[in-house]
């Protein structure tokens, strides 16, 4: 069942949303799926147009999303204080690597190694752990370039 | 009168996918109950929130009252696609060991975290 929960993990940040969307001549993908804990997983880069993606890296992601109750403290129209706690879906990066990548045309490729102790992909109701390859592009003065794609790490 | 159970583990050490947890549930105090059960649950927690991702369960081990100073045998495999525990700053995943005495109004639960290991590879 698609949830609210798993639509806002699907989506990410909004802002990562609108990279992804406007990001072209830059493409990831990942080899050697599934990857257990203490292997390693190569990273397919594939830059089209160097002018287009700026200064580019690659890396392993693992995002923790999980649950909590969030307190919103406001005041009403007599000036007194109400407090509304709400259930929200939180993040925090679990493990990352970066390398940088050579601005040029091609195919390029690195190899991470996932960590024996990180987490593993794990999706429930109110804790999960998703693992993704992402491709990156820093640029001046334009949102930056993003691609990804989502790899699964078992125990 | 609710019971008092307390869980006693034949093995304490981690176990593997697969194995069986074999244990007692001893009643140190006598009670009111309509049955008795042993469940272990994979479990997801964070500060605010839980969920059970998996639940293996004994059974009835025994219906009706409880006396005390009794003792109730049970045996639980550990799934073979067990996931393992994972803990970080925001949240954890776990194996417990429930037992649970059913009964009018609250149930008396009697919990224990147990170990299980990554699979091996093969």
């Amino acid at each position: 069942m698609l949830t609210l929960r798993r639509l806002r993990i699907l989506g990410g940040k909004p802002l990562d949303l609108m990279r992804k969307r406007l990001t072209s001549g830059l493409e990831v993908e990942a080899t050697g799926e599934p990857i257990r804990r203490g292997d390693d997983v190569e990273a397919l880069v594939t830059i089209s147009d160097p002018a287009k993606v700026g200064s580019v890296e690659v890396g392993v992601v693992c995002t923790e999303y999980y649950d909590e109750d969030v307190e919103q403290t406001s005041t009403d129209s007599h000036g007194v204080p109400q407090t509304q706690s709400s259930r929200e879906t939180l993040e925090a990066t679990a493990h990352e690597e970066w390398r940088p990548l050579e601005p040029v045309a091609g195919v390029q490729s690195a190899r991470f190694a996932i960590p024996a102790d990180a987490p593993f992909t794990y999706e429930g109701d109110c804790l999960t752990f998703q693992w993704e390859v992402v491709a990156r592009g820093r640029r001046r003065d334009r949102l930056d370039a993003l691609a990804s794609t989502p790899i699964s790490v078992t125990p | 009168m609710s019971p008092q159970l307390r869980l006693q583990l034949h093995d304490a050490h981690g176990y593997a996918p697969g194995e069986t947890i074999k244990g007692n549930v001893l009643v140190e105090e006598g009670g009111r109950s309509r049955s008795l059960r042993v469940e272990l649950r994979y479990t997801e927690r964070t500060k605010d929130y839980s969920s059970v991702a998996a639940t293996v369960t004994s059974g009835p081990l025994h219906e009706g009252d409880l006396t005390g100073a009794t003792s109730f045998e049970f045996e639980l495999a550990v799934p073979e696609d067990a996931l393992p525990s994972y803990s970080t700053e925001h949240g954890e995943l776990d194996w417990e060991l429930d037992a649970i005495s059913d009964e009018l109004g609250l149930d008396t639960h009697e919990k224990q975290v147990v170990e299980v290991a990554v699979k091996p590879r093969t």
